[in-house]
């Protein structure tokens, strides 16, 4: 079986948000709409500090769909639109989505975003990968793990384009893949693994 | 709160708020389609033919990245790293390069050439034809010469769109401007010790993991140039010591063992400091100080000028008043007589004085440790505002820990009048602990320039003799205060709002012009004030299938697969040639880019063996990109402290030419506004500083809508700042000083050292709600900046403000 994750190296993470943007471009997301953000953690504004001055830190959390192996939206969806692949994504069938929103509330990791309005494209004409379907107003979309790309055999475009080389992809099922060897050695870890959701997306110093 | 920023608690779950500063479309232009109605939207793009197309795209991150285009229905729908260079170092991309999808088609590209038809700077045009546009700056450029002579037109392209060529500049004997003011502070006080160009590094940044120490001097690369600084990550994971000196707490403050706040324009206070520590404790290396520095050399008490032979010329001319000097005199201590430098026999004193024909004579090392007696780290710590025992500290990392680097910005410190001081202050550091020409060691800006790539040959294309730039008797940055006799003036890029401070001025004498015109791509802030406007097209658009040829990261590069120019957009190639056809020279320009990357190449391999096979077809055969022999992983220069461009080849840290001035060693002065003690700050108490951000080269990418959703023009005040002004995040505040105001969305950002306001570099004035940040800097001019290499700097962090809600 292939069970496709990832690795992010907070420590290589710079917060530069070309991962955020390369997803936007891949995916033809839509006008104030991402897959992919990036947050510094515990601040109220992007590259804030956490932290009295001048004891400062920031961190950087790059942020999208777990690819959860439980994954909590799925078990709520009610027509089945959500659903895990059998390379261990979790993708949506927009075709299917009702548009219920009840994978929204379910993600302890707020990583869906909902169409309440037709999308609108700047610029106005359909970037991105051309084997990437197209979102309608009322669907819920996600970080598909570059579906379209993985499918292909490359891997998604968020792992190509890291300026920091601070992610890793691959095959979670094969014990050699590059993914699962980071993951041994460097003690990754998930977020919030209380959750029970258990992410195929892991986090590492 | 934007989408972008929707945290991971619920909190900001519902759909975000719109962009913050949307699209505005040309104002005043009536009848012309906007980027929106061109480009309607297109669908089913599945059946759609692709093809694909390479560039070097940003020269000015100082990166210039190969990027892949993926072209559908003739838009450029996907942009990425290049799949054609020659090893996965250099496949490489940053979000400004992906941002180009939203960029190229932003809503406030220049489309059409327009005329104005209201006052300067209300922003009022009309569509006209290319024909009439070209002619009118035509016959307003030669009307201009003919009356008032060939120095009265004014031609400047900008940085990015200069470095492939500028005809038509020297086809008129206009005026370029001169120097530009921006970013060599530091490079002015370093030049005369280690060489005009040493502040580009000779070693390979990927050396940075070989270094015990690394010092991140005003610079942060992990925001500004993210491709360039994964070394700086592969050093951290490697465990080397980062320490970021820098008045905010910037993105490479954050990844850094430690941060020293230093209190703006100090950093000088704190390097001497370190410099007070190392001599004290004797942490010098007198090996390499003896060696590969002028602290031997003997200077004349009474008169401050270095002992020298009359006889004998020192081997490389003087890079400073490019004048011949005589070769230096040591103290021999074999013969005890003055004795040339560079004599194998002589044994020479490193302190000491001695009485030669009446002449009170010491060494340089001698005069630097009187000058650092003079100097206590108390004064250091105070006037920097970092801990007197942090300094020390860092001293003895930096001296004593093996071997270190300091990493400088092109930048920061540049941006304050006493940014040579700091320059010429840690050129003496580095000297004197010998921290040099090493495996992990340097001084230098570690950027995409400098010695991290082998570069190519190419053949320059050059106009007949009779055709040159004319003189440039004043700073275009000057010109609203020295008289000039500029009457008329063209611009490719907004120079006058970018490459200048306190822009009321400059705008102001803009207005006096005769006539001005400006090439763009983007409605820039200048815009407003031309009277005649000419869209050109991005690196991605041109009229052939192939645009320029560049030489980067190891590796020639032709543009190859453009898209044609967008809208009535031109090439900047196209645009010379109308213009230059309108006083008949067109044919000594290029036809084509084909020709001029066609002539670059020609016979190449013949002066440069390096260059074999590297020709037009064969780069068109491999898309476009061809290495150069020595370019992949183990491309290590050995950088050494042998040899450097001053006159005795050595590292001369004693400035003769500027003892008159006081400053023959780095006396530190205040910044010219920006310091504690300045009466100034009970009217105006918070300084004022912008820098780089990831999301613009400068003010480039501003018009990005994709970035717009993220970053308008937003000022950074820490939170005590804006409680005592009652501000909050997202209140509209007016930023003032005598020179101007503008008004900014307030972020309150605990990173900043309170009192301290941070912004990034300027943006378009349309993104403001009124005026812009170039309205309050400063204008100010160092003196003894006109005998330096880069000419006095623009100071524009140099300003104190104050802030109220708007
Ligand atoms: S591209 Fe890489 S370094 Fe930049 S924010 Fe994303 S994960 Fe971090
Ligand atoms: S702007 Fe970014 S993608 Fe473009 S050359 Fe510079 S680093 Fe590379």
């Amino acid at each position: 079986m292939t069970k496709y994750g990832m690795a992010i190296n907070k420590t290589r993470c710079i917060g530069c948000q070309t991962c955020a943007y390369a997803c936007k471009m891949q995916n033809s997301v839509a006008k104030n709409v991402r897959w992919n953000r990036v947050l510094s953690e515990g601040c109220d504004v992007v590259d804030g500090a956490v932290g009295q001055y001048p004891n400062l830190s920031r961190t950087y959390l790059p942020l999208a769909c777990q690819h959860c192996e439980n994954p909590a939206c799925m078990k709520v969806c009610p027509t089945g639109a959500t659903y895990k692949d059998e390379m261990g994504r979790v993708e949506i069938d927009y075709e299917k989505c009702i548009g219920c929103r009840m994978c929204m509330a379910a993600c302890p990791y707020n990583a869906r975003s909902f169409n309440w309005e037709e999308p609108v494209h700047e610029p106005g004409f359909a970037y991105g990968d051309k084997d990437v379907p197209e979102r309608t107003k009322g669907v819920a979309e996600k970080c598909t793990m570059c579906k379209e790309r993985t499918d292909r055999g490359e891997e998604p475009r968020c792992v190509q384009c890291c300026p920091m080389g601070a992610r890793v992809f691959g095959d979670l099922d094969d014990p050699n893949s590059e993914v699962s060897k980071v993951i041994a050695t460097r003690h990754a870890s998930q977020l919030l693994e209380e959750q029970g959701t258990h992410p195929q997306v892991y986090y590492f110093e | 709160m934007s989408e972008s920023q929707k945290t991971l608690s619920r909190r900001g779950f519902l759909k975000g708020t719109g962009a913050a500063a949307g699209a505005l479309g040309l104002a005043g232009l009536a009848g012309v389609g906007t980027a929106g109605s061109l480009l309607s939207p297109v669908d089913a793009h599945a059946e759609s033919e692709e093809r694909t197309a390479h560039l070097c795209h940003q020269f000015h991150c100082l990166t210039g990245c190969n990027l892949k285009c993926t072209i559908r229905d003739e838009r450029i729908s996907i942009i990425e790293p290049s799949d054609i260079v020659k090893d996965k170092k250099h496949s490489t991309i940053c979000l400004r390069g992906i941002g180009e999808v939203s960029h190229i088609y932003s809503q406030d590209r220049l489309q059409v050439p327009m005329k104005r038809v209201g006052e300067r700077g209300e922003g009022k045009f009309e569509q006209i034809s290319w024909d009439e546009a070209i002619k009118t700056i035509a016959d307003n450029l030669k009307e201009t010469q003919q009356k008032y002579g060939e120095g009265s037109v004014f031609i400047r392209k900008s940085t990015e769109a200069g470095i492939d060529f500028d005809f038509i500049t020297q086809l008129l004997h206009a005026d370029a401007g001169g120097q530009w003011g921006l970013d060599r502070g530091q490079a002015n006080g370093l030049g005369p010790a280690f060489g005009p160009w040493s502040y580009l590094s000779n070693r390979s940044h990927w050396e940075f993991k070989d270094a015990a120490t690394i010092i991140e001097l005003s610079h942060n690369p992990l925001e500004s140039a993210m491709v360039w600084s994964r070394p700086l990550m592969d050093a951290k994971e490697a465990g080397v010591y980062i320490v970021a000196i820098d008045p905010r707490f910037t993105g490479t403050a954050a990844k850094a063992n430690e941060w020293l706040p230093v209190r703006p324009g100090t950093d000088a206070a704190l390097i001497q400091g370190m410099l007070k520590a190392v001599v004290d404790n004797g942490w010098y290396d007198e090996e390499f100080i003896m060696a590969h520095t002028s602290c031997p050399y003997l200077v004349d008490r009474a008169t401050g000028k270095s002992f020298r032979s009359s006889e004998t010329m020192a081997p490389n001319p003087a890079v400073v008043s490019a004048e011949p000097v005589g070769a230096p005199f040591v103290w021999d201590t074999v013969t005890n007589a003055p004795a040339l430098y560079d004599d194998p026999a002589v044994v020479a004193a490193l302190e000491g004085e001695w009485t030669v024909d009446g002449k009170q004579l010491v060494t340089e090392f001698t005069l630097i440790k009187e000058w650092l007696d003079g100097i206590t780290l108390e004064w250091a710590a105070e006037t920097s505002g970092i801990d007197k025992q942090a300094i020390v500290n860092l001293a003895d990392r930096y001296a004593n820990n093996g071997p270190a680097i300091i990493d400088i910005g092109l930048g920061g410190a540049d941006k304050y009048t006493n940014a040579d001081v700091l320059g010429h202050s840690t050129a003496m550091l580095v000297a004197l602990t010998g921290q040099y020409g090493k495996k992990g060691a340097g001084y230098a800006s570690y950027c995409g320039l400098g010695a991290s790539n082998p570069s190519a040959t190419l053949n320059y294309w050059t106009l007949p003799e009779e055709y040159g730039y004319g003189e440039s008797p004043v700073a275009m940055y000057d010109m609203p205060y020295k008289e000039n006799s500029i009457h008329a003036a063209l611009t490719f890029g907004d120079a006058f709002t970018l490459e200048a401070g306190a822009a009321q001025d400059m705008l102001n004498w803009v207005k006096t012009l005769d006539f001005f015109a400006i090439v763009d791509l983007y409605h820039s802030s200048a815009v407003d004030y031309a009277d005649i406007v000419l869209p050109a097209c991005t690196k991605f658009e041109c009229e052939e299938n192939v645009k320029q040829l560049r030489d980067s990261m190891g590796h020639v590069m032709l543009a190859n697969g453009m898209v044609k120019p967008l809208f009535e957009s031109k090439s900047d190639l196209q645009i010379e040639r109308l213009l230059a056809a309108q006083w008949g020279l067109e044919d000594l320009l290029p036809k084509t880019y084909e020709e001029l990357a066609r002539f670059m190449l020609d016979g190449v391999a013949d002066a440069d063996p390096r260059m074999e096979g590297i020709t037009y077809d064969a780069l068109l055969a491999n898309g476009g990109v061809m290495a150069l022999p020595e370019t992949g992983d183990d491309y290590m220069p050995d950088g050494t402290a042998d040899f450097f461009l001053t006159p005795s080849t050595r590292i001369e840290l004693y400035y003769e030419y500027l003892a008159d001035q006081g400053h023959a060693l780095p006396v530190y002065e205040d910044a010219n506004e920006a310091f504690e003690t300045n009466p100034k700050k009970a009217q105006y108490p918070l300084y004022f500083t912008q820098g780089k951000s990831r999301y613009r080269i400068h003010a480039y990418y501003s018009a990005a809508e994709w970035f717009q959703e993220d970053f308008g023009p937003s000022i950074n005040i820490a939170p005590e700042d804006a409680e005592v002004r009652g501000i909050s995040t997202g209140d509209d505040v007016r930023v003032f000083n005598d020179r101007g105001s503008f008004v900014a969305t307030a972020l309150i950002n605990r990173s900043l050292q309170p009192g301290v306001l941070f912004m990034a570099e300027t943006t378009y004035t349309r993104y403001y709600k009124e005026g812009f940040l170039q309205n309050v800097t400063n204008s100010a001019r160092l003196e003894r900046g006109y005998s330096m290499f880069f000419g006095p700097q623009i100071p524009y962090n140099d300003v104190l403000v104050e802030v109220e809600k708007a």
